[in-house]
């Protein structure tokens, strides 16, 4: 017996779901299509059937670039949305925690001291992303006052600028003709360098993550409660906690390894997601994913695209993605109570 | 009727090591379908009570013992399903609709990777009828007031569908027509067989539906008992530090303070 009142949002969520999907398939092919070769714009099927190099581009290049920033934008949107209902901050971003600075000190220490080979940066940055996720947590373990969620604020605030400072130390000891260009890349974030080899490292990492977190999303409502109010409702709150954020950090880690530092994604989507679904995760998390692939993926043809050289991505989301804060919150709330 | 649903045996407990004891030696034991006030100044561990009871906050000596097990012998799902707490306030930073947020009630009986049934949604949805906020289902709980905000929670604690509901200060926000509802709730509640321990600053609240009476002041039980016999004025007089005289009016019973 299901009212009016509740199936309305329900229904309301489905086909907004269904709309948000075929945008995505619809961008997700024209990424593939859009591009400078032969000229600036978009190629016909017949060119990609029968130009050799149009099809290499589209399938050696194109697809496997088209296909990580679906999953960095699901990963950090859906990191952002994870990480705002375990703190009960609206202001939180997956970069919470360490793990942002400690992938960005992890990169920078594997291209200056450890050889620039990208496996051994992203291997590198997504360790001390975990590093400083562990970290954290281990330093809230030991904090002795303040809710739990005071003290990984707090710890996480720590960890990362004790990762800002020692990158800060890095790049003073780069050598600024070669290694120090190419952090200050790294940092700025971009999927330039994708290739297949990534694709197939990442992706099935970040799948098993966000199926995790899909499954566990009705949860995620509880533990955006009081410590003490999840706990009577029969939640293990420390225990689920962890391992929602280790998910979370997880597919985070994954996708800044290769994809550098893209910022704003995981701050903003959760917010467009909430207006749009409701406070529900178990349709604002969904939705915040499908919006993040989204809006990663335009970002990453605006990138590519209108200019012969290539923008960092992390600079066109930086850019848009404040943007867009600003009109939201001007528009309304963000969840934010006075 | 006289089965215990709840036994604090030989309590102490205290917030950090070498702090003084908010409780000590405390023991008390309250049957299945009592309704047990706590009363006492700010500060001097009325909600410390509940949280022992609840298994938020472990006794630093001493037991509790829930339907005659030990607290820690309970899952915290089983926990779940046997006591809820209606917080006195519950700061939420994400506009849930009311009727998502009563659903929450329902997660002791929900595994980690289930979704709420039309079975739980029904249940959810009569706990807010009950509370008379059904209307207001698809309002969101950052747009209604602190009253409204505590019948809502309530309705959470009822969707839970618990033998022992536990109470902080249920009526400080309510105006007298929704306290009056409460009161009529609770005893509804108490006819199905529930047990209710709920802290409170109105003597009279703690009058009119109580069965028996816990009386602290600066971090000891000074009274505990029936009603009758613990709610004098005298008692009262002694808690709070201030002249109180209990009378009746209309076989009610009623409080003077200056």
């Amino acid at each position: 017996m299901t009212q009016a009142s509740e199936i309305n949002p329900v229904r309301r969520a489905r086909l907004l779901f269904v709309g948000l999907t075929a945008a995505l398939l619809l961008i997700f092919v024209l990424s593939l299509l859009a591009g400078r070769y032969p000229s600036p714009g978009l190629l016909s099927l017949e060119q990609v059937q029968n130009d050799q190099m149009a099809h290499n581009i589209v399938f050696r290049m194109r697809l496997p670039r088209a296909l990580l920033a679906v999953a960095v934008g699901m990963s950090l949107a859906a990191a952002g949305t994870v990480m705002q209902m375990i703190f009960g901050n609206p202001l939180v971003d997956p970069g919470f925690l360490g793990v942002s600075q400690g992938a960005a000190f992890g990169a920078g220490l594997s291209i200056v001291f450890f050889g620039s080979s990208p496996w051994m940066i992203q291997a590198s940055a997504a360790f001390f992303a975990c590093l400083g996720l562990v970290i954290s947590y281990f330093v809230a373990w030991k904090i002795r006052y303040g809710s739990w969620v005071l003290r990984l604020i707090l710890a996480g605030i720590c960890v990362s600028a004790i990762f800002t400072s020692l990158l800060g130390i890095t790049k003073y000891a780069a050598d600024p003709t070669t290694q120090l260009a190419e952090l200050t890349f790294w940092l700025l974030g971009g999927l330039s360098a994708i290739t297949w080899q990534e694709v197939k490292i990442v992706v099935p990492l970040v799948l098993l993550c966000l199926v995790g977190l899909l499954l566990f999303r009705w949860r995620l409502n509880i533990l955006a409660l009081k410590d003490s109010t999840a706990f009577s409702l029969g939640v293990s709150t420390t225990r689920e906690r962890a391992f929602i954020l280790a998910l979370a950090v997880i597919a985070t880690a994954a996708v800044t390894a290769v994809s550098g530092l893209i910022a704003w994604v995981g701050l903003i989507m959760p917010h467009l997601a909430r207006r749009l679904f409701g406070a529900d995760a178990r349709f604002a998390l969904p939705g915040s994913m499908l919006l993040g692939a989204l809006s990663v993926l335009i970002c990453d043809s605006l990138s590519r695209v209108p200019f012969a050289a290539e923008i960092p991505l992390g600079i066109v989301t930086s850019l848009f993605g404040a943007l867009f804060f600003m009109v939201l919150m001007m528009s309304g709330s963000v969840g934010v109570k006075k | 009727m006289s089965e215990a649903i709840l036994e604090f045996n030989r309590l102490n407990f205290a917030y950090q090591k070498g702090s003084p004891l908010v409780l000590e030696g405390f023991s008390m034991q309250i049957d299945r379908g009592g309704v047990v006030a706590v009363l006492g100044p700010n500060g001097t561990g009325k909600t410390t009570m509940l949280m022992l009871a609840l298994g938020w906050l472990s006794p630093d000596a001493g037991q509790v013992k829930l339907l005659g097990r030990p607290l820690d012998a309970y899952s915290r799902r089983e926990l779940g399903q046997i006591a809820s707490l209606v917080p006195q306030f519950e700061p939420t930073f994400f506009d849930f609709s009311l009727l998502d947020f009563a659903l929450l009630g329902r997660a002791p009986y929900l595994g980690s990777f289930s979704m709420p049934s039309a079975e739980d949604y029904d249940i959810a949805r009569q706990a807010l009828t009950k509370v008379g906020m059904a209307e207001k289902a698809t309002r969101s709980v950052m747009n209604i007031s602190g009253g409204e905000h505590q019948l809502v929670l309530l309705a959470r604690s009822l969707a839970q569908q618990t033998e022992l509901l536990l109470l902080d200060e249920p009526t400080s926000h309510l105006d007298i027509k929704n306290k009056s509802r409460l009161l009529a709730i609770l005893r509804e509640l108490v006819a199905e067989g529930k047990t209710i321990i709920f802290t409170t600053h109105e003597p009279d609240v703690a009058a009119m539906i109580a069965t028996s009476v816990v009386m602290v002041k600066g971090g000891r039980v000074l009274h505990a008992g029936p009603v009758a016999e613990v709610m004098t004025g005298a008692n009262l007089t002694e808690i709070y530090d201030t002249r109180i005289e209990a009378g009746e009016y209309a076989s009610r019973q009623v409080f003077f303070w200056d």
